[in-house]
């Protein structure tokens, strides 16, 4: 996602679980302007997919002052985008969100490991070139068995048609599904602001589950048990909480 | 029509492959079908000893590859069984002394003159595994009931079906069906759930296995082998025969007794 190639990529625009993300450069060799400039490009770009969107807006350890902060803001309103979040490692930078009325938050990955980005899935190297819009929203769907020594990165949501075998690795952006015995190790929500990931399977009996910043070990206790139905893990208050997976019978009872 | 190539391999070592691969090509001789087995473990070469051929070996699969010896002069024909041929695998040369393609090239060969070519695959995933598998129409997992083993299938049958041959299929060795019963140990149905693939064939453990092993004998022609019998089962698989599956019961231990003996004491 760094400017080592001949064009850099100041911007980077991205589905994730909790909506889009825009991650904006905080290299103070590029100048602000030109970031802004590259911005309005690349909204301009995707209009008609972009327009009255909802985006989280990552900052690094950018400083900005008023004036700059106002011309981000101005670029967001021309295509009538709502801003969800300011995400700045700088306390002047997140005090002109707050002057501007915009939550604003410091950066997820600055007291855990880097957001993961899945390498060689979609984004600016997939075989359309430039970065599209709709290769980044997209879920990736696996029709067959994830085996030993397997490890599948995505950046969105991941859904397996099949089981996830000990030894085998899932890493997504997003939320992930498995339509059959978890036995490996998944991590979810990885993207940066994947609190809302969830993790469900028919059958939940991981080695390590992972969402967003928390990783909690499989029970072993509880890894035999046949009873144990279709789960789903989701993160409650900072800890990865398993709950049921099934309807509610109770509905059709009533 | 040229033979069918099948690679018998395994991750995890000591497994029974070598076994395996010994019984299941006399299977097929007995079956009447011409068979070459293939020792692809260069440098821990062993197919020969279980075979009992190892001191009629002159030539051997490294020879033949780079240029040596031709390819029949490397094969040893089995005595007892002319239908049965030998490649064995060079001892002082290592895995890399043979590449993929020429290991494909080779099992190519011997199918025009075979009906099958069973490819003994050594242990591990390395250049090794990558040889024995080069030429396969069909590969064959054996694994036994043990966690250990079945992680490393699961992680070999992984690496065959990104190699874009068909899905493998599995061998369940030296199953002991007392400890599947106590629940001791994991159960053919636990081992297919959770490696997903078509079981061939399920071995019970035998100790006439170590015995025929040891003398260089197959352990197929031991008429009360269940082991032998399993082998034979697999063999008329492979020819696309439907057999069921032998029951594994060994009446040894005593009847429970019942609720009325308790009571009475008996």
């Amino acid at each position: 996602m760094n400017a080592t190639g001949k064009k850099f990529e100041a911007v980077t625009i991205k589905g994730t679980a909790g909506g889009l993300l825009c991650r904006l450069l905080d290299d103070e060799s590029i100048e602000f302007s030109d970031v802004l400039a590259e911005l309005s490009d690349r909204l301009s770009a995707g209009e008609k997919f972009f327009r009255k969107g909802r985006f989280s807006v990552e900052l690094g350890n950018r400083s900005l002052e008023k004036d700059d902060f106002d011309s981000l803001l101005e670029i967001f309103n021309r295509f009538d985008i709502s801003i969800e979040a300011i995400i700045s490692g700088v306390q002047s930078t997140r005090s002109q969100a707050k002057l501007a009325g915009i939550p604003y938050n410091l950066p997820n990955n600055q007291n855990t490991r880097p957001a993961l980005v899945a390498e060689g899935s979609g984004d600016k190297n997939g075989p359309r070139g430039g970065v599209h819009p709709f290769d980044t929203a997209e879920a990736y769907f696996i029709r067959r068995t994830v085996r030993s020594g397997q490890v599948i990165k995505h950046h969105t949501d991941v859904v397996v048609l099949g089981d996830v075998n000990a030894g085998a690795q899932i890493i997504a952006g997003g939320s992930v599904i498995v339509w059959g015995t978890v036995r490996g190790r998944i991590d979810a929500g990885q993207n940066g602001d994947g609190e809302g990931a969830v993790i469900c399977a028919l059958s939940l009996k991981p080695t390590q589950l992972g969402i967003h910043n928390v990783v909690a070990m499989g029970n072993t206790e509880t890894l035999n048990d046949p009873e144990a139905g279709p789960e789903m893990a989701s993160l409650q208050d900072g800890t990865i909480v398993l709950d049921s997976w099934m309807p509610r019978r109770g509905r059709l009872r009533g | 029509m040229p033979g069918k190539v099948v690679t018998i391999t395994s991750g995890k070592g000591g497994v029974g492959k070598t076994t395996t691969t010994a019984n299941l090509g006399t299977a097929l001789v007995l079956q009447g079908k011409k068979v070459a087995v293939i020792d692809a473990d260069i440098g821990l070469r062993n197919l020969d000893v279980v075979l009992g051929l190892e001191n009629r070996i002159v030539y051997d699969l490294v020879d033949v590859v780079e240029g040596r010896a031709k390819l029949r002069q490397a094969l040893i024909k089995d005595k007892r069984h002319p239908e049965l041929a030998l490649l064995p695998a060079a001892q002082t040369r290592d895995k890399n002394a043979v590449s993929p393609a020429q290991m494909a090239d080779l099992t190519n060969q011997l199918a025009q003159d075979f009906d099958f070519v069973l490819v003994d695959s050594p242990a591990g995933i390395e250049q090794g595994f990558k040889n024995a598998i080069a030429g396969a129409d069909l590969v064959l997992i054996v694994t036994t009931p043990e966690v250990s083993a079945v992680r490393d299938a699961d992680r070999i049958i992984g690496l065959v079906e990104a190699a874009e041959l068909p899905t493998p299929q599995l061998i369940l060795n030296r199953i002991k069906p007392a400890m599947v019963r106590r629940g001791d140990m994991l159960s053919m149905d636990d081992v297919k759930d959770i490696l997903a693939i078509d079981l061939i064939g399920i071995v019970p453990e035998d100790e006439q296995v170590v015995v025929s092993t040891n003398r260089g004998e197959a352990v197929v022609f031991d008429q009360v082998s269940k082991a032998g019998k399993a082998y034979h089962n697999i063999a008329r698989r492979l020819l696309g025969e439907k057999v069921p599956f032998q029951v594994l019961e060994e009446p040894v231990e005593p009847p429970k007794k019942g609720f009325w003996a308790k009571l009475f004491g008996v």
